[in-house]
């Protein structure tokens, strides 16, 4: 024994390891100083006049089309003959985006906020009973009281995986059905089970009533409240200015002599993760909701898709950024799907579009990449349980 | 149908992946993904594993923030991460000597439970032992200290220490010896725990 091991004796051992809530925080906000080494000029976009009046126009034709669309709430004789024919496919994209902002405007709030998210990762399965497409899914649960003392929770599990396409069902079928499969990414080779595992609860407690938008700041509920709703006034808030941290980490980096990252918004696509991130990190009231999915309908660059199903299979309304993979895959398509009933995210999905130098074989144009989706999200009056 | 042979490259270094996150920022995440977990180990061992969350961030926020000052002839980020690891730490030095002397003041006098008295008697004096270190460790000059516990808890070569603290590999050796001369004195000389061969390896 030396006296650096008896130095090595004073420390824990084996600490508690990092949970993925942080470890997903620390990521997201690393990566989301992209363009902070270049200072971009500020950019002299604004909201193109005369919005606000077609926003009211949309509201009034899709509220007409919701109520003629309820199941529940069958056509009055005579509505149908007012000469408008008020079915959502008479919409444009534009009116149906809208139509869904309008909708988020009138979610209620109760006294958790819970979201429970999954992230698919398509890789190659390799080896002998390989050489179709996997999906790697895991899922995240969430809840945040609205005050600090209602506590919060994050809890984490494997869904396995499981073949992509109907293709990839049919190549894995003929493989002999395999339960799981050898697949390499971030330089590691790993086997995927078809078995999914169970919900692990991050050990660590932190207390409620503040919610973190990766890239833009630290916020509590109170603040949520006071975010303005003009789409303008929001594209400032997630695009300028610097990262907003909570006043304890505040205070850590001002005895360094440092100061939070800058805020920026990479073209289209950085305004459209930005108001990802802030819809489905953050209970953000309904008429910030509103004005966020404004913002985003009208971005130049943005493209409106209309009616789309997500990778769960449900019914969609979405909107699009294309950008360049920075890992040489090309160029690929970031769809942001809404549910246009309910004005809710229903998640994202990258599609190539443009193979890159670096795209393997099996990632042709119209392969879907990789999708974040929320498959569940609100409030609760009481603590929310765990989904199955 | 087996996999192709050409989609499976062999997983590039460190220092390949960082070149590449000059133009094209998200390779950097697969740096966090490799060493995230190792570097948060280091910082909860210094500074307990609440404000690691907060270190550990930052430190990958840094080295983001720097990659383009990366030495890409080195393949592994390791040495480099863990130095701006312990520079962070640094900043909070107070924090870390505070912790120290906690150890020494709230390790808990052995339980009695059941202990042979002579196994009671050599858990007492380990105790002591591991007091006195860690006030010898709190009263260290915070270069030696640095010097001391990246070596001690990183695992890393002194090569590779001086690598991450961006000084000579003379000075790794001198600080290192001068922060292992303290801690004997403290421990009173000739501790019997100690293996004096080991002193000069």
């Amino acid at each position: 024994m030396n006296d650096l091991d008896l130095v090595r004796g004073l420390y824990d051992d084996d600490p508690p390891p990092p949970t993925r809530e942080a470890m997903a925080q620390a990521r997201a906000r690393m990566l989301s100083q992209t363009g902070t080494v270049r200072r971009r000029p500020r950019r002299a976009w604004r909201l193109p006049l005369g919005l606000v009046a077609a926003t009211m126009v949309a509201s009034v034709v899709a509220g007409m089309a919701l109520i003629a669309h309820d199941p529940a709430e069958p056509k009055k004789p005579g509505a149908a003959n007012k000469g408008v024919d008020p079915s959502p496919q008479a919409l444009t994209p534009r009116g149906m985006m809208l139509a869904a902002a309008s909708q988020a405007e009138q979610q209620p709030q109760g006294r958790y906020w819970f979201t429970h998210q999954r992230t698919g990762l398509p890789l190659l399965a390799l080896g002998r009973t390989g050489g179709y497409v996997v999906e790697e899914r895991a899922d995240t649960f969430e809840w945040v009281g609205r005050t600090r003392e209602d506590g919060r929770a994050f809890y984490g599990r494997d869904l396995g995986g499981e073949p992509q396409t109907d293709a990839d069902i049919k190549d894995w079928r003929d493989a002999g059905s395999p339960r799981s499969w050898q697949v390499r990414s971030s330089g590691t080779t790993r086997t995927i089970s078809i078995k999914p595992g169970d919900w692990i609860a991050d050990q660590k407690k932190p207390p409620g009533g503040a919610f973190t938008i990766p890239g833009v700041g630290s916020f509590t509920y109170a603040e949520l409240q006071n975010l303005p709703a003009e789409p303008e006034e929001l594209r400032e808030l997630l695009c300028e200015g610097r990262v907003r941290l909570t006043s304890e980490v505040a205070e850590q980096l001002r005895r360094g002599g440092v100061t939070a990252a800058h805020k920026s918004c990479d073209s289209a696509s950085g305004v459209l993760d930005k108001v990802f991130f802030t819809l489905t990190s953050t209970p953000v009231p309904p008429k910030v909701r509103a004005g966020l999915m404004r913002l985003l309908t009208d971005y130049p660059g943005v493209r409106r898709l209309g009616a789309v199903a997500d990778p769960l299979g449900r019914p969609g309304i979405a909107l699009a950024a294309s950008y360049k993979s920075r890992d040489g895959r090309g160029t690929l398509q970031r769809d942001l799907i809404f549910d246009q009933r309910t004005g809710k995210v229903l998640g994202s999905r990258d599609i190539l579009k443009k193979p890159g130098p670096d795209s393997q074989s099996w990632q042709a144009p119209g392969r879907i990449l990789g999708y974040w989706l929320i498959v569940d999200s609100g409030w609760a009056d009481t603590r929310p349980k765990l989904p199955d | 149908m087996p996999a192709p042979r050409s989609v499976v490259p062999p997983w590039p270094d460190d220092a390949t992946v960082i070149r590449r996150s000059w133009d094209e920022p998200d390779c950097f995440g697969a740096v966090f993904d490799a060493h995230y977990t190792e570097i948060h180990r280091y910082a909860s061992q210094r500074l307990g594993p609440h404000a690691a969350d907060d270190i550990c961030a930052e430190t990958f926020a840094l080295a983001f923030r720097q990659r383009r000052r990366y030495d890409l002839s080195r393949g592994s980020a390791r040495p480099w991460l863990y130095g701006i690891a312990t520079n962070v730490i640094s900043r909070h030095r107070r924090d870390e000597v505070r912790l120290l002397r906690a150890v020494n003041r709230l390790r808990p006098v052995s339980e009695s439970a059941g202990g042979h008295e002579d196994a009671v008697t050599a858990k007492v004096s380990a105790e002591r032992l591991q007091g006195a270190l860690a006030e010898a460790v709190a009263a260290l000059p915070a270069d030696q200290r640095d010097v001391l516990l990246l070596v001690a808890l990183s695992g890393l070569s002194y090569e590779e220490a001086a690598q991450a603290l961006d000084v000579p590999f003379g000075t790794v050796s001198s600080r290192l010896n001068r922060a292992r001369k303290k801690l004997r004195k403290a421990l009173g000389g000739t501790n019997p725990l100690l293996d004096e061969k080991d002193m000069h390896r």
